[in-house]
């Protein structure tokens, strides 16, 4: 009897799909980003809503999502990385120089991508091992990849003929920026591994409650490590989109990198505790933030103030993500 | 009759998504009483004291206090009126030292400047303890340091360190012993000589036919009845609870006598750790229970942990079938197949931030996934056949295990590892918070294990259980063993004698 009022209750609630991330919670974010919509487009007559404006903030915010995603997983581990802004940086200058070389682009992209993945792991490893908090393990880190791209390049930037790789950047996909497209895969695989595959559950567990996750038999050190190593690897990738873009491995690139992505991914509602979080918020914070410096660039608004425009947004749309929350879940729950 | 009320709690609904907690419940209790509070896991007894004590807010009904009728919109506001609660769930910040804990939000200051006069607060402290409870647990100490039975006894130190005139206890004795316990009884009938009222939620039905005036009983959020308690029996109890007869026995097979093999799964020669336990040496074969008894602190839930892999022991050996172990990590035990049900289910056992079968299925993913994908229709298949078994409220794949009752997330937390069927497997205090039900179907399921040539080491400071699953019992005291027992031969007068 209570057996078939389960199976009834389990089909009736299919909550266990690819989908699954989406919730109310969701909701307060996506309005914020439908308001600012509007509001751009009222205010920009007609210039702002139009396909190919979107193309353009889609090629813009495709790098927040593809490092994004590692950074997701590297949140709801409870961890933090404040070094991606400076990996792009690196990893273009990196490619530059190998592409110098003669070597395929198809190879330039693996090679960098294995190498942060690499720097990725190092990182990780020295957070789970030697329990370091992450936040100051990746200043450091910031400091030796941005410095370590200055010193390799003397400041200024190394050009790229390759066309196939420049093309990375800059070509389409059909009407689709090639960038997005790449973006909109690692997103679907980045929530396919988080919500269907065993280390998707593993990192939740491990910024949910890291005791538990020892005492479940769960090799946590490993669970960290990945994440900062899927993030690497993402990074490299993008760095080598970046570069594509700007023809050259450019090693003063990145500046803001960070604050988008970390503001996209919080934005998204993943929390900076661990153990919550999802690719379809980032996907919406990524646009969000997106849009504001796109719309406030067309409505002529000074780059400076953009990003004090940006700040204040960022805080309002947290408010409202706060809000929506906790509307859902009870608070106070002892 | 001249019997005042100190609270009326009038047609209470409280509505959380998808459950209704509490449907029009009234509930009073008189001055100076002991109010029992009874129903199964999930009933509404939490709900309704915390509607009482300020954290809830209720959505229809009213209170009526000390003959006023009044809102209580928060826990402070609780405390001003004099009602102090001891939660279920415990709630004392672990990086604090007990003392700390145990005057937070109360503290003793000297001077203008108010600092806080830590001598005063550790003085007043260790006597609570000792008064109280009869019980030496140093107030300097770092809260995280302690077990959960210690956390609980300051928590009720706690309580009582207010000036109160009612007390709500919400399941006080889960993890405490007898001996704890009984002094608990001491200073609950000491309270109800002052004139102070007390509510008294346990799962141990014992208890309340020992200490209650009265008792009130919910089921499925709906009042069934309140009772004094001498018109009310076990059985009737029971029946009002859960709305039907339930069988509740458990059939003693008795090993020696079946014809069972003596296979020695586990042999643990001399394990000592100091400080924590000394030279315990004991064998489980392929089949048996073993119980372990004793008193709070008497280091059964270190050995434990230092035999699934969670700390590590000084001296000693672990033998499983016959090949030595050496246990960096819990890792490594689960591997060797020896696994533990841990007492302390929120911080040790269960992700609040996942729902009932993530949480079920967590340490069972490598037998339902391929290349690291999950076979969701596995998942769901094991898991609503444990919501089932244990009968896991509400009965819903997806519920949120933080929004559940202590008593099912405790059965949560059990399922958690009766779905790998290891070959050991250790509980400590599993039942602790289980409705009666759901304590027979445990044992039962611990039963069947064993049937199949699993051992299990069952640990538990509830006495009758121990007598009632075990083959052969333990009894530990202060970190040493005192005494072993087949089921056959020992009692309670005997296992206490050693314990104490
Ligand atoms: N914060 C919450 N959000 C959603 N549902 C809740 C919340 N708190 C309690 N519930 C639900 O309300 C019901 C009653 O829970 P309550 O904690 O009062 O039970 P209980 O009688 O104390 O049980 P136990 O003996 O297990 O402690 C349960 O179905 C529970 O799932
Ligand atoms: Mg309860």
């Amino acid at each position: 009897m209570a057996l078939k009022e389960n199976l009834a209750n389990s089909k009736t609630k299919k909550k266990f799909g690819l989908f699954s991330g989406i919730r109310i919670r969701d909701m307060g974010v996506l309005f914020a980003l439908i308001i600012l919509i509007i509001f751009f487009a009222i205010l920009s007559h007609g210039r702002f809503f139009t396909i190919s404006n979107f193309l353009t903030v889609s090629r813009q915010v495709s790098l927040t999502i593809i490092v994004g995603v590692g950074m997701t997983f590297i949140m709801i581990t409870g961890n933090i990385d404040l070094a991606v802004g400076s990996y792009l940086a690196l990893s273009g200058v990196l490619v530059a120089a190998i592409l110098y070389y003669g070597v395929p682009w198809y190879l330039a992209v693996i090679i960098i991508m294995i190498f942060m993945g690499l720097i990725g792991a190092l990182v990780g490893t020295v957070v789970a091992k030697q329990k370091l908090n992450s936040l100051i393990v990746t200043l450091a880190m910031l400091g030796i990849a941005s410095g370590a791209a200055l010193a390799y390049t003397g400041g200024k930037p190394i050009f790229i003929k390759n066309q196939a790789f420049i093309s990375i950047g800059n070509g389409y996909f059909g009407p689709i920026p090639i960038p997005v497209v790449i973006a909109f895969f690692i997103l679907i695989i980045g929530q396919f591994v988080l919500r269907k595959t065993k280390f998707g559950r593993y990192a939740y567990a491990v910024g949910g409650n890291m005791e538990a996750a020892i005492t479940s038999g769960i090799n946590v050190d490993r669970i960290i490590i990945y994440a900062f190593a899927i993030t690497g690897m993402l990074s490299g990738l993008s760095g080598s989109i970046m570069a594509g873009r700007l023809f050259s491995g450019n090693p003063t690139v990145g500046q803001d990198f960070n604050l988008d992505v970390i503001a996209a991914v919080v934005i998204g509602g993943t929390s900076l505790a661990g153990g919550v979080g999802n690719m379809w918020g980032l996907l919406i914070g990524a646009f969000l933030v997106g849009i504001i410096g796109n719309g406030l660039t067309i409505l002529g608004v000074p780059y400076f103030y953009q990003i004090i425009a940006k700040g204040l947004i960022i805080y309002i749309a947290i408010l409202i993500d706060r809000q929506t929350r906790q509307a859902g879940l009870g608070k106070s729950r002892i | 009759m001249n019997e005042e009320k100190i609270f009326i709690m009038k047609n209470i609904t409280k509505t959380f998504p998808g459950v209704k907690a509490l449907d029009n419940v009234t509930f009073e209790v008189k001055k100076g009483e002991i109010h029992a509070l009874v129903g199964e896991n999930g009933a509404g007894k939490s709900t309704l004291i915390k509607i009482l004590s300020g954290l809830y807010k209720p959505d229809a009904g009213q209170i009526i206090y000390k003959g006023k009728e009044i809102k209580i919109n928060s826990p402070k506001q609780a405390k001003d009126l004099g009602i102090s609660t001891i939660y279920q769930e415990l709630n004392l910040c672990p990086n604090l030292t007990v003392a700390d804990n145990i005057f937070l939000g109360n503290e003793k200051s000297k001077t203008i400047f108010q600092y806080i006069d830590d001598d005063t607060q550790i003085n007043k402290s260790r006597e609570y303890f000792l008064n109280l409870l009869d019980s030496e647990i140093d107030p300097k100490i770092i809260t995280s340091n302690l077990s959960i039975a210690q956390q609980q006894i300051v928590e009720i130190a706690k309580a009582l360190s207010y000036k109160s005139e009612l007390i709500i206890m919400d399941e006080p004795t889960s993890s405490l012993s007898i001996h704890e316990t009984e002094k608990l009884f001491e200073i609950i009938n000491g309270l109800k000589n002052q004139g102070i009222s007390v509510i008294y939620i346990s799962h141990r039905l014992e208890e309340i036919f020992k200490i209650a005036d009265t008792a009130t009983i919910l089921r499925d959020g709906k009042l069934i009845g309140t009772k004094a308690i001498e018109d009310l029996d076990y059985s009737t109890v029971v029946k009002m609870m859960v709305g039907r007869e339930i069988e509740n026995k458990y059939y003693k097979t008795n090993i020696q006598e079946s014809s069972k093999k003596q296979e020695v799964l586990l042999e643990v020669k001399n394990l000592s750790k100091k400080g924590l336990f000394e030279n315990i040496s004991f064998t489980l074969n392929a089949g048996e229970i073993v119980g372990f008894s004793g008193l709070i602190g008497a280091g059964r839930t270190d050995l434990m942990k230092a035999l699934s892999g969670q700390l590590k022991f000084d001296k000693g050996k672990i033998i499983i079938k016959g090949e030595e172990k050496i246990f960096n990590s819990p890792i490594d035990a689960i591997k060797s197949g020896i696994v533990i049900t841990s007492e302390d289910r929120k911080n040790e056992s269960l992700f609040m931030n996942f729902n009932v079968r993530e949480n079920i299925t967590i340490s069972f993913l490598d037998k339902i996934s391929k290349y690291g994908y999950i076979f969701s229709s596995k998942e769901k298949k094991f898991t609503n056949e444990f919501i089932s078994r244990l009968n896991i409220k509400p009965a819903n794949l997806e519920t949120p295990v933080i929004t559940m009752s202590g008593g099912n997330q405790q059965k949560v937390a059990i399922a958690k590892w009766l779905i790998t069927e290891p070959d050991i497997l250790i509980m400590d205090e599993p039942t602790r918070g289980i409705d009666v039900g759901a304590k027979a179907e445990i044992y039962k399921l611990i039963k069947i294990l064993a049937e199949q040539g699993k051992g299990i080491i069952f640990v538990s400071s509830e006495l009758p259980e121990i007598l009632l699953v075990s083959d052969k019992i333990l009894v530990m005291n202060k970190g040493k063993l005192a005494g072993e027992f087949l089921n056959k031969d020992a009692t309670e007068e005997k296992i206490l004698e050693l314990a104490v």
